[in-house]
Order: structure tokens, then sequence, then C-alpha cells
């Protein structure tokens, strides 16, 4: 039942996805066309230029519809009259949620690929050529600072972006799943929840902060920053892994609240 | 086919009634097949139990009989489905002349109107 | 004839609202049963109770044994009385989500349906009109070879030769191991095909019997004993 939960979540996104991905990858090109007909003039600054601005913002709204669709996908096929739908399904809230989430990750990141596809397109040739190089340089001298945990590193901070955007999105279904507590104006509601969290976050995050500067002297602060000097790649590993797992704990909660919501408090109008 | 359901009865003995008359009148004859209870459901718009119900009425009446993996029959007893629109025709007719009478017409006048009656 | 659908003590409460007042139930397979009440009733609770959308405030409810839940899903057919169908898909694809979905469904069914209605399964549902829309909702529950039928409202927002259709359906589609429960204002145009009906107000059931026994008990149709009772 979830394979088929999966297919069907993936061919909804599909039909809005690829459309705006090949606009995307239709821009790279037109972006790599133009730059044939290089010349001196100033009708070429212009057209280059803004072929060069289409195309940085057709990357920004690529990956931001991707992700914005994410969202609007889970409230519009659980929550408005597609829910009763969705809900009589032989399918549990949690693999309701689980697909969901999971097929919103899916598509960032294959958005993400997509644009480092077009990057390569529209820098194809010399550009590109020199590009590589440029990267191949980065990673070397990053290999002789960091040694052989490069690739660890990396992919540590791989794993630690896609637990991000996991998280991020259920806690935007949070936010919905919360409104959906509200009798009336249950939309309203949500971006209400949303700012609510967001005004807690700079309220705890302040407090934070002043707790860190009033015990300053009684906080271990010195020996921290001695221990990261030391042993700086040990630092960073816990860092990383210290930011996924609390990403990870996040996501369980969020995860958990949906599903407490759905299973007990739902009521679709 | 036409059925004349009235809702303020109850259905069963109303289709009972009709299957009657469709006997005793030649549409349906003797150990012919009669409709399934799914098509009279479907053309006379009631609920299939009913029919199952009505049909069930008749079988225990002897009118009709039914054949494991065939369906409904119509026995050789026509004259117990004739006997059965009879009692209804005399039903309506003792109601329609007590109508009548209850509007103040004469039988007498009645009766001559129901005789040039174009049918 | 076994016992599909039951409700014991079945309470829902919004704050101090109570919209299901203790409702005991119990409904037999092989039967058509009408749900007649007026709005506020509490026909919507129930209805969304036995389907898993709403959670009891107390009391218990089963279908074949089990609660509300995946099991029973597969078991039980709903038809909302606001079309569920999304936007974007034609008709052959939401054909094909149900087939995904539901063991029980039959797809050459609900095909053979769209094509006496002239609909294309190439159709988008979007372009359907309002009473195509409803058809087609209807058409695949029925196509369901459910143990429960759950119809709120298949008649409100079609037209009369339309109704015929869905009370057409509804008899052909008669299955003596399934019961369908139909939850109606238009009484008058469906208390034909009703084995029983059940009478709900504020909340609690005041009336329980099969079709005939009223006509033979109050010399009244069903639609007619209604007006009596729900008098305002």
């Amino acid at each position: 039942m979830v394979k088929k939960l999966f297919k069907h979540e993936i061919l909804a996104y599909l039909r809005v996805w690829l459309p705006t991905q090949a606009v995307l990858l239709g821009i790279a090109l037109l972006g790599r066309v133009i730059q044939l007909f290089e010349t001196d003039t100033t009708v070429y600054s212009i057209v280059s230029g803004s072929s060069t601005i289409t195309y940085s913002i057709a990357i920004v709204v690529s990956i931001g519809l991707t992700f914005i669709f994410g969202i609007v996908r889970f409230y519009k096929n659980l929550f408005t009259n597609e829910g009763y739908l969705s809900f009589t399904l032989p399918v549990t809230p949690s693999q309701h949620i689980i697909v969901k989430a999971l097929t919103a990750l899916l598509f960032q990141v294959a958005t993400a690929l997509i644009a480092i596809l077009s990057l390569t397109i529209i820098t194809a040739g010399e550009m590109l050529t020199e590009l590589t190089k440029a990267a191949v340089y980065l990673l070397n001298i990053l290999k002789q600072v960091v040694g052989n945990h490069l690739y660890l590193y990396l992919a540590e901070i791989i794993i630690a972006l896609n637990i991000l955007v996991l998280t991020a999105f259920l806690f935007y279904y949070t936010c919905i799943s919360i409104g959906q507590l509200f009798k009336k104006n249950r939309v309203l509601a949500a971006v209400g929840v949303y700012f609510g969290f967001y005004l807690a976050e700079q309220i705890i995050g302040t407090i934070f902060i002043i707790i860190i500067t009033v015990f300053r002297d009684k906080l271990p602060i010195e020996q921290i920053m001695n221990a990261i000097e030391a042993h700086p790649r040990a630092a960073a590993h816990i860092i990383i892994c210290g930011i996924m797992l609390i990403a990870l704990i996040g996501a369980a909660i969020y995860f958990i609240v949906v599903k407490t919501i759905i299973k007990n408090r739902l009521n679709l109008e | 086919m036409e059925w004349v359901l009235n809702k303020n009865k109850p259905i069963c003995p109303q289709l009972c009634e009709q299957l009657c008359l469709r006997i005793a009148d030649g549409t349906f004859k003797p150990n012919e097949r009669l409709l399934s209870v799914r098509e009279v459901a479907l053309s006379a718009g009631v609920n299939p139990n009913t029919v199952q119900r009505s049909f069930e009425e008749l079988e225990h009446q002897g009118i009709l009989y039914s054949v494991r993996g065939s369906g409904w029959y119509v026995s050789e007893n026509t004259h117990l489905a004739t006997a059965a629109f009879e009692r209804l025709l005399a039903e309506k007719t003792e109601a329609f002349f007590s109508e009548m009478q209850v509007l103040g017409l004469s039988g007498e006048a009645v009766k001559k109107y129901v005789e040039e009656w174009n049918l | 004839m076994s016992v599909l659908l039951k409700c014991e003590n079945l309470v829902k409460q919004y704050g101090n609202l109570t919209a299901l007042n203790g409702i005991n139930l119990s409904l037999e397979s092989g039967k058509i049963v009408g749900l007649l009440g007026p709005n506020g009733s509490g026909k919507t609770t129930f209805i969304k109770m036995v389907n898993g959308l709403l959670s009891p405030t107390a009391g218990s409810i089963t279908i074949n044994g089990n609660h509300p839940g995946t099991e029973t899903k597969k078991q039980v057919a709903y038809l909302p009385d606001n079309s569920y169908l999304n936007s974007w898909m034609s008709v052959r694809q939401i054909v094909e989500f149900f087939t995904d979905f539901y063991d029980d469904f039959r797809p050459d069914l609900a095909y053979a349906m769209f094509s006496q209605l002239d609909i294309p399964p190439e159709r988008k549902l979007k372009t359907l009109s309002k009473g195509n829309k409803e058809k087609v909702c209807l058409i695949l529950v029925m196509s369901r070879n459910a143990k429960l039928y759950i119809l709120d409202e298949p008649i409100a927002g079609v037209d009369p030769a339309a109704r015929d259709y869905v009370i057409s359906t509804i008899i052909n589609n008669y299955n003596p191991d399934a019961t369908v429960v139909i939850s109606t204002h238009l009484i008058a145009d469906i208390e034909q095909i009703l084995d029983e009906v059940i009478f709900i107000k504020n909340g609690n059931i005041v009336l329980k019997q099969t079709v005939d026994e009223i006509r033979e008990e109050h010399g009244k149709s069903v639609d007619e004993l209604f007006r009596e009772v729900f008098k305002w």
C-alpha cells in the first residue's frame, strides 16, 4: 500500500515538476546558445545580461516552487475535499505523512540536481572546463587541510542537509495540522502558528544568548574553544552530527504531533 | 412494464397484486419464466428484497414456483392469480362506488357513465 | 444475514455540544437502509465516524467486527456529499487510483457505466459538469464490491432523470452480503428502494423500522411520516 501511495504522490508531483524543470533547462540552453553570438556590442551585453538574470531567477524559482508545492500538496490532498478520498483509503495516517514528507524531500533533491545540470548546460564548453578545474583545485586544497576525512565530511554534510530539508517539511506540516484544530480560517491559523513558532524561536534564542553572556564566566567557553582548536576534525564531525541529531529529534517530534492530530482530531469540512 | 405503486401503502402486497394482474391477463404465461427479481426491482424502482418477498408470497399462494439456478416461473394455477386479480378488482370497484356515493352521485348514473366509457 | 454495522452507546461531543447522544444500532447485511434526519441531527457526524474520519468521545462502532481503521476502510465504500475528486486527473487516472488502492474495485464495471453516460475515459475531471462529477463519484463507489456502502445525499445535486439513474445503479448493484446506507433529505424519491429507515433527531435515533411496517402501521409514506416527526 505504501508503494502505491508513493507512486501516486510522485505522479502528482511530476505533472507540475517536469514542466518547471524543462523550462529551467530551456532557459539554461538558451543562455548557452546566446553566448555563441558573443560580440562587443551593447546589444549583446544587454541580451546576455538579461539571459543571465533570467537564469538566476529561474533557478531560485525552480527550487522555491518545488518547496512550496511540497507544502501545498500536503494541505490540498489531506485537508481539502480531497481529504475525503485520502483518509478513506486503507492507509494509516503515519503512512500518509511519511510518504508525503519523503516525496517532498525526493523532489527537492532532484530539483537541486537538475539545477546543477542546468549550470553545466549554461557554462558548457570552455567555461565549464574552467569551472571544473577550479572545483577540483578547491577539493585538493580542502583535502590537504582536512586529510582523507574530506569524503566523510562531504557525506555527513549531504546527509545533514537532507535531514534538515525533511525536518523543514515536517515543520510546515505541523503548522498546517495545528491550524486544522481551529474551527474556522484554518489556513490563516496555520500561518499564525508558523509565526508563533518563529516568535518562540526568537525569544528562546535571545534568552539563550542572554544566559551565555551573563554566565560567561561560569561557562567553560574557553575550554570548549581550546578543545575545538586542538581537535578540529573531531569537532567538525561532532558539530555536523550534532546538527543532524537535533534535526532528527525535531523531525520525530513534528511527525508525532501531525500523526496525533490526524488520528484523534481530524475534522474535515 | 408499468407499475403503479402507492407509497402510502406497503409495496409488497401491491407488487403481488400487479403480478397477479399480469398473470391473469396472460402477459406472463404458465410455465414461462417470470422476470428476475432484479429486473422487476429495476423496472419498478423498488428494493430487491421487497420483490423477493412478493415472489415468495406468491409462491406460498401457489401462483409462482421457483427452479434452483433458473429463476421464477408462473405455475399452472392461473385461476389463483385470476382470483387474486378479481379480488383486487372488486376492492377497487367497491372503493370507486363508495367514493361516488360520498360525492352524491347516484349508483345508476355512475353505472351508465361507466358503460358508455370509451375504453 | 449477519450484523454488518454495530454501534454501542456511541457518543460524540464537541466541547459542550453533543452531536451524538448514545447511539445504539445494529444493521444487517443485504439491507438498503435510509438514514433520515434534518441538518444538524447528527447524520454527518455518524457517517464520518463509520468512515474513521472522526473519533468517538465514548462508545464503540464496529464494522464486521472491526473498529474503524485500515481494515474497515477496505470494506467500506463512501460517497461524501461533496465531490472528492481532484482537479487534474482524468477519468482513467482516477479509475487506476481506485484499482490500486482497493482490491475489491471493478474497473470494467466502472468503464461500462462511464460509457453508458457518454463520459470518455480521457476526459479531465475538472472539465466535467457538476452533475457528471457527482455521477463519476457515484460510479466509482458503486464499482467497489464493498460490504458497506455509505451514500451521503446521492441524489441531492442531480436532476430528476439522473436520480433515476442513481436509483437504478443502486438496485443493480444490490448484493445480499452488503449493506447500503443512504443518508438524504429527498425521501420521496428514494423511499421505494429502502428496506428500513432510521430517523435521527438531535443526536438520537427516534425511529427504526422497516418501510412496509411504517406504511402498514401509519398508512402513510415514509416521506409523510418524516414531515410529521420532524415538524418545526
